[in-house]
């Protein structure tokens, strides 16, 4: 933590707030032993986990599934000189149990509705980190720490 | 490949009526919270001709115009013209799937333009750590100042991807690009000096920010969403 980085830290139920109403998110995981960042569409399970629907094939599921991501979502306003990031650090599982599939199924946005050969990956909001940038502060010194 | 589902976008009448760069200079300006004067301040144009190009759908604006307006809604021309312009204007959000394509490298390196905000990650013995940081594109590389000791500075020396991307809320298109390569950190004084000169934006406020850290754009990949 640096306390001069410009950033007041988010209390938990701030960080969900905010991250309820992004539009977007960004796993980031490990591809060929290298991170990479992924833009997805997402939505809360509760204040528990992070849920992201994928293809049962794809890359992501299979690069993910038993590792611990991250996933960020943000709202940064370079003009303005506002903003915010939220991350959340955990496991990432793709959901097997047919049950909980189709609870997620039921209870997720409708646009989530897993088409056919499709899974989802839960992502356990193990850690909960998020900074609101304030009084027109650079960003450049976010710290790793919460 | 991951399925992308667009954002929910609200639409309405007025919204449709409008050209699609009208609309896209409106959402833009919107989203920075700014009014039709400071933007056209911005921009070196005047209130009446903005209002005029947002709410005229046969309004077209000249490329000159389009690159300040760009440039004060800190975006690109190419995103104000909606990507490839190959939708009618007045087409909203369709209900088809999401299908990716993948961008040259050409075009990667169109998107991150100048500069901008992008997202910094790396792999930490406790899992991944992503930052956002303002960036530069200089000499072939993406540039970004920090302060020593602080998360980007400590992505010198490592294997890192650096993320930028832009969702076009108007039509629920989009696109991301990724560098991934190893970051090193700037020392040379001719080196650091050229980048004091050349790098677009300095730090906000405050701070000082006397680090710079470099990622070759040698590995550069990128793809665009687009809604069929």
């Amino acid at each position: 933590m640096h306390p001069n980085d410009g950033f007041r830290e988010l209390d938990r139920q701030e960080r969900l707030r905010l991250l309820a109403g992004a539009p977007v998110g960004r796993i980031v995981h490990t591809r060929h032993a290298l991170p990479a960042v992924l833009p997805v569409d997402f939505a809360l399970d509760g204040d528990s986990a992070v849920l992201l629907r994928t293809a049962a094939d794809s890359e992501l599921s299979r690069a993910v599934d038993g590792a611990v991501v991250a996933f960020e979502a943000d709202e940064l306003d370079a003009v303005a000189h506002s903003g915010w990031s939220v991350v959340i650090t955990g496991h990432a599982t793709v959901v097997t149990d047919t049950a909980e599939h189709r609870r997620l199924s039921l209870t997720g946005p409708h646009s989530w509705v897993a088409a056919p050969g499709e899974v989802f990956v839960r992502i356990e909001a193990e850690l909960v980190t998020g900074r609101e940038l304030v009084g027109g502060r650079t960003i450049y010194g976010v710290g790793i720490s919460s | 490949m991951p399925e992308h589902t667009p954002p929910n976008t609200a639409s309405s009448a007025a919204n449709a009526a409008r050209g699609d760069i009208g609309r896209r200079i409106a959402q833009r300006r919107g989203e920075l919270g700014l009014t039709r004067q400071e933007t056209a301040e911005r921009a070196g144009t005047v209130p009446s001709y903005l209002q005029y190009l947002e709410e005229q759908s046969t309004a077209t604006p000249g490329t000159g115009v389009l690159i300040r307006l760009a440039d004060a809604l800190e975006t690109t021309v190419t995103a104000l013209r909606g990507g490839d312009a190959d939708l009618p204007p007045g087409v909203g959000r369709a209900a088809g799937r999401p299908e990716l394509v993948e961008l040259s490298t050409e075009e990667c390196r169109a998107r991150l333009s100048t500069h901008g905000v992008g997202r910094l990650a790396m792999s930490t013995p406790t899992g991944p750590v992503v930052v956002p940081v303002n960036y530069s594109v200089v000499d072939g590389a993406v540039v970004f100042r920090t302060a020593p000791g602080a998360a980007p500075a400590a992505a010198a020396g490592q294997q890192v991807a650096f993320e930028v991307d832009h969702i076009d809320e108007a039509l629920s298109r989009g696109w991301s690009v990724l560098v991934r390569g190893r970051a090193r950190e700037v020392t040379e004084p001719d080196a650091v000096r050229r980048l004091e000169e050349r790098a677009y934006s300095g730090p906000w406020a405050g701070g000082e920010r006397n680090t710079w850290v470099s990622i070759d754009l040698a590995d550069i990949t990128g793809r665009s969403i687009t809604v069929r």
